[in-house]
């Protein structure tokens, strides 16, 4: 969905931020899921995976905004050694790892709290909500 | 109102898989790649004209940074692709964590890969400019003189 602004002398079409995204995705998910799941124990636990992966998203975009401008500050500097930009490099795929193998856990928690009709009526929207996570903030 | 064309959506879409490699696939090579994006190695050639004048270095300076271009397009490519792979695995409820891990294992080896390219290249185009050169194309705002 694009938010839109009014500008005076016409309007214009903004689109939205990396947070609107992430929450207009993940409501979306939550609002199917209350949709298509009607066991009352898997709905809340659904719930709160939703959440938790959106959280894990909007959290791992921090570390990557943070390591891009360390790794654009380094490169600008004309004696940078390799080994340093390496480090950077590697610091940065090994947090990187963590926020992978948490998001990659919180998929399984979602499959495992569906069933393969539900979860084919909620895949598009954990794919929304994983592509969301690329918009700029 | 404006509205995007076809090709810019599409272009767009491979933007955002791109972004999205680096969490899932692409990792360090991805966010390299942000410093010889396709606007940046355009502003740097720009840059280049006006500050070498010597027709054969501004020559040999280009064919590096055509060799960074190519190299940082064909990462965008390869994590694209193998973004869109993860994406598909993603919607199969049948996928088992395996399929994942080969998956991924792949991606890495080839984030590794590209990453190491990378920056082979930039350290050949460091050594072929000087300090004062090298600072004046990758100024960062607001660092001061």
């Amino acid at each position: 969905m694009l938010a839109i602004a009014i500008a005076a002398g016409g309007c214009a079409v903004r689109q939205e931020t990396r947070s609107e995204a992430l929450a207009d995705a993940a409501q979306e998910m939550t609002a199917t899921a209350e949709r298509v799941v009607f066991d009352q124990e898997r709905l809340p636990l659904l719930r709160a995976a939703i959440d938790g992966l959106k959280a894990d998203l909007s959290a791992f975009d921090d570390v990557m905004a943070q390591a891009t401008d360390e790794i654009h500050v380094l490169n600008a500097r004309a004696d940078v050694t390799r080994e340093e930009m390496e480090a950077v490099l590697d610091r940065f795929e090994a947090r990187r790892e963590q926020a992978r193998l948490q998001a990659i856990r919180r998929h399984f928690e979602l499959i495992a709290l569906t069933d393969a009709d539900e979860w084919s009526a909620l895949a598009p929207y954990e794919r929304r909500l994983v592509l969301a996570a690329g918009r700029k903030p | 109102m404006t509205r995007r064309t076809p090709r810019r959506r599409q272009r767009g879409q491979v933007l955002i898989l791109l972004f999205l490699g680096t969490l899932l696939v692409g990792g360090s090579a991805a966010s390299l790649g942000t410093v010889f994006s396709d606007a940046r190695i355009k502003q740097i050639r720009a840059s280049l004209k006006a500050l070498v004048s010597e027709e054969p270095r501004r020559k040999s300076l280009d064919g590096t940074l055509d060799r960074l271009h190519a190299e940082s397009r064909q990462a965008a490519s390869i994590h694209g692709d193998q973004s869109k792979k993860l994406l598909e695995l993603m919607q199969r409820h049948d996928a088992e964590p395996a399929d994942f891990d080969a998956l991924l294992a792949k991606a890495d080896a080839l984030t590794l890969e590209s990453r190491r390219r990378l920056l082979d290249l930039r350290f050949e185009l460091r050594q072929q400019l000087s300090s004062g050169e090298w600072q004046a194309l990758f100024r960062q705002p607001g660092a001061g003189n």
